[in-house]
C-alpha cells in the first residue's frame, strides 16, 4: 500500500501544540502546498493562498459532507448553516445577514459602546482583575445574550455550551468526550424553545419568525440559534483577550492607540491575524484535484488551517511580527468565501468599543503571575488573563 | 475590464468601498452599488483590491469578452 505523500504525523490536537503551535505550522507550511496528517486521515494547508482558494471553490471544497471531524457530529450537523453549500447555505444564512450588516450594527453603537465603557470603568477602579472572566466573558455575553434575546435563565450557561459546542467540532478526545454531555444540555433546551421565549425584536427571535414563516423549515431554528450564539462567544473573547495580552507585551503600540484611536480597526485586524481565534476550518474533496502539484483525491478531507495560514510569509513579510500598521485586510481569521464569518462586523464592533473604551482610560497593561490558556480543539485564547492596569 | 457583484453572496459588509469608494458604495439600504462597471487600468488595479478585501468572495474584476485578458493588470 502506498502512503500518502507527502505526510506528517504530527498530532495537531496535542495539548503541547495547542499550547505552541507555530513551530509545527511552520513546518507542515515549508514541507507543501498541503500535508496528509497521518493520524487523522485527512489533509492540511498552512499555506494563506492555498487556504483563500480552497475556502472560496465550494465546488470543489464542499460542505455538506460536513466540516467537524467525527462522522457522529457531522450526521448531527448535516443540513445546518456550516455544513451546507449554495443554495440551502444562502437560505440560511440569510435570515440573520440583514440584522448584522454594517447599516444594522450602527444602531447598536451606542448600545455596545456603553456596555464598554461601563465595564471598563469598574475594573479600572479595581485595577487588578481577570481579563477573561471579569472583561471579555462578561462583556461579550451580556452584549450577545441580549442581541440573542434568550431568556434570563439560560444565559449563565451560554459559555459553556459554546465552549462544548466548539470542542465537538474537533477529534474524539478527552475533551470531546468531556462537550457531549454539555451539548446534550443545550440541545435539550433548544428543542423545547417556541418563538415567544426569545425576546422581540432579538435576533433569535428573527430566526424563529423565520421558520414561522416558512423562510426557513422549522427544524433549522433550533440548530440556526445554536450555531449563531456559539459562533458569536468564544469567538469574540478570544479576540478581545488575545489583544489585551499582546498590548501588554507592545506596550509602545499600546501608546499609539491611546493617542489615535483611528488606529484601533487596523490593530484588531492584526490581532485576529497574529493569534487567529478560530484555529481552522474544514471541508471534503469532490472531485479528484491538484493543489500547486499535491494530488487531493475525491473524498479526502482537507482542513484549511487558519491560524497558521495567517502567518504565511508568503503573504505577510514577518509574519511573526505583530506590527499594527499592518492592516492585514485580507488575513483569514473569518474565514472566507460563501461560509466568511457572518457576525465578523458584529465582532468588530464589540472589540472596537471595548478598545476604545480601555484607550481612554488604561495607560498600560501588565501581564501579572501566570496565565493559563484555554485549550480547545477548534479555538485559541486565554482561560485566565491575570491583569494589572494602570489608570491615565 | 469589468467590475461585478454577486448579489446573492453580497451582505452589505462594505470593505470593498473603503479600498474604491469611486467605484462602488453601499445605499441607504445597504445594497451595494456598482457606481463603475468598465473600468480603466487604474481602477482596476482598485477594483482588484476591493475583491479582495471582500470577506464572502462575492466581487469580480474580469475581461471584457473581447478585451485582452492582460488589459488593466498593474
Amino acid at each position: 500500500m502506498t502512503t500518502i505523500q507527502p505526510s506528517s504525523e504530527l498530532d495537531l490536537f496535542d495539548d503541547a501544540l495547542l499550547l505552541e503551535p507555530y513551530a509545527a505550522f511552520t513546518e507542515l507550511r515549508e514541507t507543501a502546498p498541503a500535508v496528509w496528517l497521518s493520524r487523522y486521515g485527512m489533509w492540511a494547508t498552512a499555506r494563506h493562498g492555498v487556504a483563500r482558494t480552497v475556502l472560496n471553490d465550494w465546488q470543489t471544497f464542499t460542505s455538506e459532507k460536513g466540516t467537524a471531524l467525527t462522522d457522529a457530529m457531522n450526521e448531527s450537523l448535516a443540513g445546518t448553516v456550516l455544513s451546507t453549500d449554495p443554495p440551502l447555505h444562502e437560505k440560511l444564512r440569510a435570515v440573520l445577514s440583514s440584522r448584522l450588516a454594517p447599516k444594522a450594527l450602527r444602531s447598536l453603537g451606542d448600545y455596545v459602546q456603553n456596555h464598554a465603557d461601563k465595564i471598563v470603568e469598574e475594573l479600572v477602579a479595581a485595577e487588578r482583575f481577570d481579563a477573561v472572566a471579569e472583561l471579555a466573558e462578561r462583556y461579550t455575553v451580556a452584549v450577545v445574550a441580549e442581541l440573542i434575546g434568550v431568556p434570563e435563565d439560560v444565559r449563565g450557561k451560554l459559555l459553556g455550551w459554546g465552549e462544548a459546542s466548539l470542542n465537538l467540532v474537533g477529534i474524539e478526545n478527552d475533551r470531546y468526550r468531556a462537550a457531549f454531555p454539555v451539548a446534550t444540555e443545550m440541545f435539550t433546551w433548544l428543542t423545547g424553545v417556541v418563538t415567544s421565549d426569545l425576546a422581540e425584536g432579538s435576533m433569535g427571535r428573527t430566526i424563529y419568525n423565520a421558520a414561522d414563516a416558512g423562510a426557513i423549515e422549522r427544524h433549522s431554528a433550533p440548530s440556526l440559534l445554536s450555531a449563531y450564539t456559539a459562533a458569536a462567544l468564544d469567538t469574540t473573547i478570544n479576540l478581545i483577550t488575545g489583544s489585551i495580552a499582546l498590548f501588554a507585551e507592545h506596550a509602545e503600540s499600546w501608546q499609539r492607540l491611546r493617542q489615535d484611536q483611528a488606529l484601533i480597526p487596523a490593530a484588531l485586524l492584526e490581532s485576529a491575524r497574529y493569534e487567529s481565534p478560530v484555529q481552522w476550518a474544514s471541508r471534503v474533496c469532490v472531485v479528484d484535484t491538484d493543489i500547486e502539484g499535491v494530488r487531493i483525491a475525491e473524498g479526502q478531507r482537507i482542513a484549511v488551517l487558519l491560524g497558521a495560514a495567517n502567518r504565511d510569509s508568503r503573504q505577510y513579510p514577518d509574519a511573526d511580527h505583530f506590527d499594527i500598521d499592518r492592516n492585514p485586510v485580507d488575513h483569514l481569521a473569518f474565514g472566507y468565501g460563501t461560509h466568511g464569518c457572518a457576525g465578523q462586523g458584529l465582532a468588530r464592533l464589540e472589540a472596537t468599543c471595548m478598545f476604545k473604551a480601555l484607550a481612554a482610560r488604561v495607560e498600560c497593561f501588565e501581564v501579572e503571575g501566570q496565565p493559563v490558556r484555554r485549550l480547545n480543539n477548534l479555538t485559541r485564547g486565554w482561560d485566565k488573563l491575570p491583569v494589572r492596569i494602570v489608570p491615565t | 475590464m469589468r467590475l461585478s457583484v454577486d448579489q446573492v453572496r453580497c451582505e452589505g459588509f462594505g470593505y470593498c468601498e473603503n479600498e474604491a469608494p469611486d467605484l462602488l458604495h453601499l445605499d441607504d439600504e445597504g445594497d451595494l452599488v456598482v457606481d463603475v462597471e468598465v473600468l480603466d487600468s487604474a481602477q482596476s488595479v482598485r477594483a482588484q483590491a476591493a475583491a479582495r478585501v471582500c470577506p464572502v468572495a462575492a466581487l469580480s474584476v474580469a475581461p471584457e469578452a473581447n478585451e485582452d485578458p492582460s488589459a488593466g493588470r498593474a
